[in-house]
């Protein structure tokens, strides 16, 4: 399942990642997109390890690129309740649709090309069918989870100051940096 | 790069953007990857309690024989969703069948077990620990530990059967054995005539002699066999040893397995003095105990070089006066004095010799340049084994393309007769 799925979701990324900057007008970003999944593919096929971490930075930049220049402001003034969105002043165009999605993808395609080199690893009689399983089943959670996130996010609204904004920001930054900070000195 | 590294500065990159443009939908692509961080740190393993345990189904084997390891893992911590565990081999090693390396699953309180065959060359193995990896399925959080268990593996050198070896040292031990002794008693190969004494079988008498001096009775004297001390000396110095990255060393320890069984088989009291980087001694004894413990030395012994030991270095001290040794080295012409020396001193010498000049010429191309340096280098040999066979030494001209065995029962079977004009 995770061989199909390696090639599936890169594949699937670049496609909505097109789909969803098609609205900026350039031609050419389009074709440098494609020529990226291409890239890709091919690096995964080859197992160039740079490819994946890189094809996450491209997929998520991209993405907020997409968001930013997308022309079809009004998102949720279309679908949804309030006319603000999470934090206030701007609303996202149509290309949310496509985007949010897209980054997922790549996100899923970076972890399950490390999960196969791990999964390379292993000896041929270990049980690796049920650990791709509980994999597959954590990711779809994952998958779940965070897009139950951006519909609340795109749906509900709340209008804070900005004092509350730069706490929110600091806060983030400090909870990221702890998490990361646990998690690397788990590993050490 | 570290995942939950490049996760974050992904994550602090995307905040920044979508916090400077006020864009909130570029924040909520932050969202997938916050989510998988907590997904990491909430799955992450607890306290990891891991114990592992070897067993081998032999410790001593011969070169080329398999052996079966069994590893087992047990965990007495929480379950752990991810464990890598992979066994560290020692370079000399190799796996015939099975895995070294495992991705599982062990639930809290099971464990884990598995097993692969490794066969090797000569050598000593430590196997002491066990690399574990434990993480979550997402692969964020993981902890890298060395889990020590115990094995030790050594690999003996292969024991060539011989059918005998004949020495002859001017000093034997008091116990029977199959050296001649150089003294009359009761043996097998006649030794001298004496007067017939009282208790002399009837059969021992000498009648041709008795014929000729009718006024005395001659019985014959038989030569005893005793036990000897026999000294083994391997040399393990890097000079003359090793050719580039191929090693004639090996030939030498499979020449003392061979002497130092047939030896101790014929009941003499064998010792191993080994040297190269450093010495080891190798206490004489007796019989099957002290084959093995010869076995289990030159399991260890490798090739090396020493400041104090570049030149051939012979402890007397350490052999007992006239008793025979046994030197195993290709040698160099800076050895001729020394074992001269050790000639002039009583002891009988036998030196097998890997031919070096040849093993070498294997493993180079056959250049005019080359042709001419190796008949060189074989006319330097050729004059230091003449000096050294002019001086009494016994010396065996090994060429190692031959096998132990064809050698050893032309040159070591029969009697050695030191060439006239030698003191003895």
């Amino acid at each position: 399942m995770t061989r199909y799925l390696r090639f599936l979701l890169p594949l699937l990324s670049i496609c909505l990642l097109t789909a969803g900057c098609f609205r900026i007008g350039s031609v050419w970003f389009v074709v440098g997109l494609l020529l990226f999944g291409w890239i890709w593919i091919v690096g995964l096929i080859f197992h160039w390890s740079w490819i994946p971490p890189l094809a996450l930075f491209i997929a998520f930049g991209t993405a907020a690129l997409g968001l930013y220049l997308d022309p079809s402001r009004g998102f949720r003034s279309n679908f949804s309740i309030g006319p603000y969105s999470l934090l206030g002043t701007s609303d996202p165009g149509h290309s949310v649709v496509f985007l949010l999605p897209a980054v997922l993808c790549a996100l899923f395609a970076w972890d399950l090309a490390e999960f196969h080199i791990r999964l390379q690893k292993a000896s041929p009689e270990d049980d690796l069918t049920r650990m791709e399983q509980r994999h597959l089943l954590r990711l779809a959670g994952l998958a779940i989870t965070a897009s139950a996130l951006w519909l609340a996010a795109l749906t509900q609204h709340f209008n804070p100051s900005f004092e509350w904004v730069v706490i929110l920001m600091l806060c983030s930054v400090w909870g990221i940096r702890r998490m990361v900070n646990w998690l690397l000195g788990q590993e050490s | 790069m570290n995942r939950p590294f490049l996760l974050s500065i992904l994550i602090f990159l995307l905040l920044f953007v979508g916090f400077a443009t006020i864009q909130p939908s570029i924040l909520a692509l932050a969202l997938p990857l916050l989510l998988y961080l907590l997904a990491g740190i909430w799955r992450s393993p607890e306290k990891v309690q891991l114990r592992a345990e070897r067993i081998l189904d032999a410790e001593r084997v011969k070169t080329g024989d398999e052996v079966t390891v069994t590893l087992k893992v047990s965990n007495l911590g929480s379950a752990l969703e991810e464990v890598f565990l992979e066994d560290h081999l020692p370079a000399g090693l190799e796996v015939t069948s099975g895995s070294l390396q495992h991705l599982v699953e062990i639930p809290a309180g099971g464990s884990v077990s598995w097993a692969y065959t490794v066969r090797g060359r000569r050598g000593y193995y430590g196997l002491r620990s066990i690399r574990a990896i434990v993480g979550e399925h997402l692969g964020l959080a993981r902890l890298d530990q060395e889990l020590t268990t115990d094995g030790q593996l050594f690999v003996l050198p292969p024991v060539l059967r011989l059918r005998r070896v004949s020495i002859q040292p001017r000093r034997t031990r008091v116990f029977s054995g199959t050296i001649p002794a150089r003294q009359g008693g009761s043996g097998v190969e006649f030794f001298d005539l004496r007067e017939y004494q009282a208790g002399d079988s009837p059969r021992w008498i000498n009648w041709r002699a008795t014929a000729r001096h009718p006024q005395h009775v001659f019985s014959n004297q038989f030569e005893q066999e005793r036990a000897a001390d026999v000294g083994l000396i391997l040399d393990g110095r890097h000079r003359t040893n090793d050719f580039g990255d191929r090693s004639i060393f090996e030939h030498s320890v499979l020449a003392a397995a061979a002497l130092a069984d047939t030896f101790l088989n014929s009941g003499n009291r064998v010792g191993l003095l080994f040297y190269g980087r450093q010495i080891t001694w190798t206490l004489p004894g007796y019989g099957k105990l002290q084959g093995e413990r010869i076995l289990h030395d030159l399991s260890l012994a490798e090739p090396g070089d020493s400041q104090n030991f570049q030149e051939l270095y012979v402890p007397r001290h350490l052999f007992p006066s006239r008793s025979q040794l046994v030197l195993f080295s290709p040698l160099i012409p800076e050895d001729y004095d020394i074992l001269a020396a050790l000639r002039m001193r009583g002891y009988q010498l036998l030196v097998i010799s890997p031919d070096p000049v040849s093993f070498e010429a294997e493993g180079i191309a056959e250049t005019q340049t080359n042709i001419l340096a190796k008949r060189i280098v074989r006319l330097q040999r050729t004059v230091m084994l003449r000096r050294l066979r002019g001086a009494g030494i016994q010396v065996v001209d090994w060429d190692t393309s031959q096998q132990f065995e064809e050698i050893a029962k032309r040159e070591l079977e029969q009697r050695y007769f030191v060439p006239s004009g030698i003191l003895r």
